[in-house]
Order: structure tokens, then sequence, then C-alpha cells
């Protein structure tokens, strides 16, 4: 079910006037700010790249194509730093990550700022606050300053989570900007639910055989075992090797690699017939040749006989070549 | 008679990589490394079974992005210009090799595949590889089944649906054009399911998609059967869920078979290796040297490259079918194990990437066609079988919401949303957003203001490839993927505002059309 409509079903107002009823009375569990985060701190975003200057060449190796106009490519464009909306995006990273992004704009930032008091406004802290739906529990999440985007840790799998991201004033008043959509975490483990007319006797070795991981496993450890296999990498991480000018497979320490060629060259009559080494070889139309070989270690004996389109005269030259590679 | 199923799933995929602004365009080798490595050799495998009456079944997902660039004539003369150029050099590599007989056996090896590749791509097939799979398809040996329209990671694109939507209802349609039926499956990009996606298979007319295995392992109610039955979701639509143990046997990059050190290296290529004056007509044209496809050595062992030895054909062929056999073999005892565990037939379904046949792992497709001969003669405890015939024959049964899952790192969306790539959704979403914004405001658009509706939508999707998202993690090429997004959002970004402010510039227009082509036919007012 698109995520949208289980948020539509719960008028914003009623969800918020809820919100605030369960903390005044418990002890909100998760309120853990604390939680281990990944702290992000996201600035406007440096381009990843370090030498565009070989895009830029490559693009301006134009050629006439039925409708190609320059201005395409040389009009600058920057991603914008926002879209002057008032939003909050929450997406799902995995059963125990969400990631969010959000803008406030300018327009909604003014109106807090009069709602808050100008004073009370500065002193506020910028916070996301991460409600179980469940259970309208939460925590808050300190941003710092400047935060565009956050990834949350959020305690157990299987629930559904929406953020809202607004000031919290030194006295400890929570104002929201905007609230995000809402996202139901995965299952980590096998759902608790079972189908009456679909049993069987042993879960726990269906799902030892379901993850190649043989019999006779406590749940704890196949368990275990699922999430390690879901660490190895066994999709298209290799693909990345379809990017074939920039393949580097291992890193190396200082090398070194050389090999020999040997290029074996010269000319007679264009209307002459050459052979080296016995091979009947193509004259260029001024009657010169030129053959290049890798050469091995050893001895080559290069046999070079040119015989007259008559077949009345030749001449043979046979260099010997010795390569040894200590 | 049988006592279980194995179904084998290739997903081809490339994204859409096409400059008909450049004269040469690095990137677009990928496709042409993939066709002479990849899709060809397969083709010639399936046309070998045909000759020699082996009975086979394969599905394979052909993306909308790489079944739009094989049909592209653009694309298709390229590569025959690329082939040409290796066949040359294939014969200068004859000659040079000719003191080394072990390089010398391999030149003149290459050399042919060069030509029969040729041979197979032009007058056999026309240019056009569709066909060429379409033909097996109409013999019933394989099933072709789709992808996201661009391959667009859809977990992280529902908070718009009609994103979602359009992604799955583009890409059967495009389906129907290439193929002439509509398609009875799908491959989820990255394997990425969220629930409630197959509520849009459904509306797409598509039967069955795959999940990884936890996304069966970890649905609701617990599957009966594990991943070894498909499961229905409450829309109807099935669900099949990767096996784990036959997946390792080819993935893994430890225990999987194309770690071998009789099969060829893939980071030693003559286009790297030999002298910067010798290789340089070879290579791209401003003299970065890129893969040739001529590699000489195995993989040897845990050495460094300098010290890779001689690839030797005949040992690698050994090798492959020796690997073909004890997958067999470990197919067969898995079969009747679960058989009499499960005390119904157990469908084991093993997907893996296309291109890591072939391309990747050189000798992937010979140990294909071994497998399938082996099948076919040795046995009859295996039975091949698609997803579609094995709905036919089992239509009942459990319903289990599968979990949210990847086949990525992880199992989830972490290899597509992380440090390196997650500023990208910002502007996906809201071009997403823009974009129904934009159909919704005019329903029935034509002519100028219609092709600039249908222009949006290319951009929209050709930005949503997780393609780009995927360079950023892996660091190689990230500049292209960078550009790639930026010039995709920045089309989009354009018309939307020259149709907002009803200035729609029909030269800019028809530029952005020419170099985006992908999908002629969109509508898009799929986004309503």
């Amino acid at each position: 079910m698109p995520l949208e409509s289980q948020e539509e079903k719960k008028p914003k107002k009623k969800a918020l006037k809820k919100t605030t009823g369960i903390v005044k009375k418990t002890t909100p569990k998760p309120r853990k700010t604390t939680a281990p985060r990944k702290k992000r701190v996201a600035l406007p975003k440096k381009p990843l790249i370090e030498n565009i200057s070989e895009l830029n060449i490559e693009e301006s190796k134009y050629f006439a194509g039925p409708v190609i106009q320059k201005f395409e490519e040389e009009r600058s464009f920057e991603f914008p730093a926002g879209y002057g909306d008032n939003r909050i995006i929450l997406l799902i990273r995995d059963p125990y990550w969400l990631y969010s992004y959000w803008e406030i704009s300018d327009g909604r930032r003014n109106e807090l700022k009069k709602e808050i008091g100008e004073g009370e406004f500065f002193r506020s802290k910028e916070i996301l606050r991460v409600y179980d739906t469940g259970n309208w529990e939460y925590f808050d999440v300190d941003l710092g300053y400047a935060a565009r985007c956050w990834y949350v840790h959020v305690p157990t799998a299987n629930r559904t989570y929406c953020v809202e991201i607004g000031y919290l004033t030194p006295s400890g008043k929570f104002f929201s900007a905007a609230r995000s959509n809402w996202v139901k975490t995965p299952l980590d483990r096998m759902s608790d639910e079972i189908d009456e007319e679909w049993m069987i006797p042993d879960w726990n070795m269906m799902y030892a055989l379901s993850g190649g991981f043989g019999s006779g496993k406590s749940s704890q450890e196949v368990h275990e075992l699922m999430k390690s296999r879901m660490k190895e990498e066994l999709s298209s991480g290799w693909v990345s090797s379809l990017s074939s000018p920039a393949n580097k497979p291992i890193e190396r320490p200082f090398w070194l690699v050389a090999n020999c060629e040997l290029i074996v060259y010269g000319a007679t009559e264009p209307s002459a017939t050459v052979t080296v080494q016995g091979r009947k070889i193509d004259l260029k139309e001024d009657g010169s040749f030129s053959l290049r070989f890798s050469l091995p270690d050893g001895q080559q004996v290069i046999p070079i006989e040119a015989i007259r389109d008559d077949g009345q005269e030749r001449r043979n030259i046979t260099p010997t070549v010795e390569r040894k590679t200590k | 008679m049988e006592k279980g199923y194995l179904s084998l799933v290739l997903h081809a995929h490339l994204p859409f990589v096409r400059h008909p602004e450049h004269e040469e365009f690095l990137e677009e080798d990928w496709l042409f490394e993939a066709i002479t490595e990849t899709y060809i050799p397969l083709l010639k495998v399936f046309d070998r079974l045909l000759n020699d009456g082996v009975d086979f079944r394969l599905t394979m997902s052909i993306t909308p992005t790489l079944g739009s660039m094989l049909m592209d004539p653009l694309l298709q003369d390229r590569y025959i210009k690329h082939l040409e150029s290796l066949i040359e050099l294939s014969y200068k590599e004859i000659e040079r090799t000719a003191w080394q007989k072990e390089l010398n056996d391999l030149a003149k090896m290459y050399n042919y595949i060069f030509i029969d590749s040729r041979e197979i791509f032009v007058n056999k097939y026309g240019k056009n590889l569709i066909n060429a799979f379409k033909k097996f398809q109409d013999l019933g040996k394989l099933e072709i089944i789709t992808c996201g329209a661009t391959h667009g990671f859809l977990p992280l694109m529902e908070i718009n649906p009609n994103a979602v939507r359009a992604q799955v209802k583009i890409a059967a349609d495009h389906y129907e054009k290439m193929f002439g039926r509509r398609p009875n499956g799908i491959w989820l990009p990255e394997c990425g399911y969220s629930p409630g996606q197959d509520e849009f298979l459904k509306e797409a007319g598509i039967r069955y998609f795959f999940t990884d295995t936890h996304g069966i392992l970890h649905g609701t109610p617990r599957p009966k059967y594990g991943i070894f039955a498909p499961v229905y979701c409450k829309s109807g639509v099935a669900a099949f869920g990767r096996d784990i143990e036959s997946s390792k046997a080819v993935w893994s990059s430890v225990e999987g078979y194309p770690g071998d050190y009789n099969y060829r290296e893939f980071y030693r290529d003559a286009g790297f290796d030999l002298d910067f004056d010798y290789i340089k007509p070879y290579i791209h044209k401003d003299g970065i040297r890129v893969s040739t496809g001529i590699k000489y050595f195995k993989i040897t062992g845990r050495v460094d490259l300098a010290f890779k030895q001689p690839y030797n054909r005949p040992a690698a062929m050994e090798k492959a079918a020796e690997h073909a056999g004890n997958f067999m073999y470990n197919r067969q005892q898995q079969a009747e194990h679960l058989y009499d565990f499960m005390g119904k037939k157990p469908m084991v379904v093993s997907p893996y990437d296309a291109e890591l046949f072939g391309h990747w792992w050189y000798e992937g497709p010979d140990w294909l066609e071994f497998l399938f001969r082996k099948l076919h003669f040795d046995q009859d405890t295996v039975k091949l079988i698609t997803p579609s015939e094995y709905l036919l024959m089992n239509p009942k049964n459990q319903v289990v919401s599968p979990s949210f899952s990847s086949w990525g790192y992880k199992g989830y969306s972490e290899f597509w949303l992380n440090e390196t790539n997650d500023w990208i959704y910002r502007y996906m979403h809201k071009a997403a957003d823009r974009m129904v914004e934009l159909a919704n405001k005019y329903p029935s658009a034509d002519g100028l203001l219609r092709r600039a509706l249908n222009q949006a939508a290319r951009e929209l999707l050709l930005a949503q490839s997780s393609d780009w998202a995927f360079i950023f993690k892996t660091g190689t090429c990230a500049p292209y993927a960078f550009k790639r997004t930026k010039d995709h959002i920045e089309r989009f970004t354009r018309i939307y505002d020259e149709i907002l402010s009803n200035s729609i510039n029909e030269n800019g227009l028809s530029d952005i059309e020419y170099r985006d082509n992908i999908f002629p036919e969109i509508d898009y007012r799929v986004y309503i």
C-alpha cells in the first residue's frame, strides 16, 4: 500500500494532539537522544567529481548531428539547494536505520519564529522527533547546525515510524515545522504470525534449509547466520568492472613489468615474394615490410627470403636474436 | 520422476548509454563488451542445444534500457565498427604472438570469435539481438521477463506511487512492443521489493516477481515451504524467493566457481598490457587505455597481475564441465532432501546477473551449456522449469506478504542509500512530484506540449536508473554517473519550467529528444 495513504487515514491534527498527550503521561521508552547514530551533517553537496574537466573535454567534441545545439551542455546547471518547499521525507534503509531529508521553507520558519518569539527561537535547537506510530512514543535527535538530512537509528524492527522536523525551545516545548510520511520497517526474522492451514512442525528447520545453513541449528543461530549471509556480496557488486577504463583490481605495492618485442623490417622489389621463417608475408606498396613479434626468452632464428617475381633470383638474410631475462 | 524443480534466472541489464553527440563514447563499450562476451555467447549456447535436441528452460530478464539499446540503429552500427576494429587487432595479434604458441592459440581463438560474432550479429540476426532472444522465447525454451523501465530502485521511489507505477507500466508496454505479448514476470530492479508494489505489477498484468531469500522467509504469515515454493501476495501476484546455496556457488567471490585458478583472468587485457603505440588505434581515441576483450592469462592464483600464467582454454573447459557436474549434483541432493522434508517437489530459484556469464566469468556460458546437457542426458531428479510453468502446474500456493528486501549488500536499501548517493533522492522525488503535477495539469495535451511532457517523462525515468546510485557507491566512473544524474535532472527541470511558463523552446526540445530517444511511444499520462 502506498505509504502516503496511511498518513491520510490519520488526520494530522488529531495525531499531533495524541502525541503530546502521551508524552505528558509516560516516560517514552525509546527516548534515546544518544541512540547510536551515524552523524551526518549534510552540507551542500560537493560534486563527487574531481576530474570534471575530463567530461568537459569530451563534451566539447561535437559532431554535426541533426539538431545539435551547443547551448544545451554549455548552460550551467547546479542542483538547487532547495525548492522553497516545506516538507520532510522518510525512507527505509534497513530494519534499524531510517534516512530522512527535509527542507523548511522561509515562510514556515518565519511563522514559527513569530509563534515561538524571536529571542526564544534563536535559543531553540533544531531537532528531529522520531515517532513510533503504534504508541506515539518518541525520541529526539539533536541535529546541530545546518543539517539537511540524517540517518536515524530505530530500536525495533517491524514498526511504523514517522518523523517531525522542528524546534525545541529551552523550556522544552516542541514546535513542528513539518511531518514526514510513515514508513514501516521490515521484520528482521521470521514472522510470529502462523496460518493454521499452512502449519509445519519444524519452522526452524525450514528456515535453516531456506537459508542454506544445514540442519540442527537453533533459531538464534540461524538468525545470526542470515544476518551475516546478507552481508556477503552475492549480487551485482562486480558490475563496477563494466567500467573497464578504471578497473584496478588489487592495491599493488611498488611494481614493474617489462616485456620485449622485436620488430623485423626491410624492403625489396614491390613485386617480389617475401617469406619470414618460411611464412609468406604481405608487402606494402613500396615493397617495404615490418613485422612485430612478441619475443620470448630463448633463441630465434629468423630466415628472411625474397624471391623475384619471375622466380629467377633470390636473396637471403637470417638474423638470430636471443633474449635472456634475469 | 523428478524430485524437484530448478529455475535458472539471468538478469540482463545495462543502463541506457547512448551518446549520438559524440563520435565515440567510452561508456558505450559496456554494451559492446556485453554483446560479444555475454549475449552472443548465450545465443550460441541456445542454438547448439536446440540443434542437439537438448530440452532446456531458462528465464531471462531483458531490461527495457538494454532492449532499447539492442534495437537502436546507431548503437548497432557502432557495435559493428567496434567489432571490425577488434577483428583487425586480432589479426595483428596472431602475427605478433607467432613465437609463443600458448598465446598464439588464444589470438586465433579471439580472431575466430570476433569474426563469428560479426556473422551472427549482422547476417544471422540482422543486427537486432532482440529478434534472436525472441526466437527462443517463441520456441518455449526461454521465458523473457521485464524489469523496471529504467531499472529504478522501487523501494526508494514509492513516496510517489505514480513513479513506481510508471516504471512498471512503461516497462510492460515496452516489452509488448519488443516481444509481441505481455510479460508474465518481472525482475524487480535489484530485487528491491517493498510491500504494496505487487499492486502495480497486477495493474500491468504481471503474474510473478522474485525477492531475495529473506523477502519470503520474513514474510507474514510464515511461509510453510520457505523459499521452496512461491507465495501469493494479497494482490494475487506470485513471489519466488532466491535460493542461497545455488547463488553462492556462482556468486561468491570466495567459494564460487568463477574464482577457479584455471579460469580466465578478467583484469589482464591487451588494452592495458601492450605497447602504447601498437595498441593506440584500438583503445579510446584520446589515448585512454580500455579493455579490448583480448585476454591471455588465467587467474593462476593469489598472485600479482604481473605473474599470471597463460590461459589454457581446454583446461578451463574441463573445469567448467566439472563445475557444472558439481552444481547438478548439489541440486540433486538438495531436491531429494527437500522433497522428503516438504512432502512435495521443491522449487529452487537461482538468479544471476546475465553479464556475470561471459563478461566477468568468461567460461560462464560454457558452464551453462554443460549444465543444460548434463541435466538433460544424465539424470531425472531435477527438472528445469520456468516460473510460469510452475504456476500453471501448481496454482494453489500460500498467501504471504513478502517483506521489504533487496539482493544488495546487507539485504535492504543501503547500497543505494548511503553517504555517497543519498543526496540524489531529494532531486529524484521532486522531479517525480513535478511530473505528476504536469500530467494532472495538462491531461490531454497534444502537439509541442505533448512532446515536451513526454520528454519530461523520459528524463525523469533516465534520472531514476539505480545504476547511477550504484556507481556512486562503487566509486568507479563516478564522474559519468554524476554527469548523467545532473543532465537528466537539468533537462527535466528546463522542460518543466518551459511548460509552466508556456515558452517551450522547440529547438532545445528536439535536441533533447535526439539525445534521449528511449521509449519513443511513451505516454506521459501514465503519471496521472
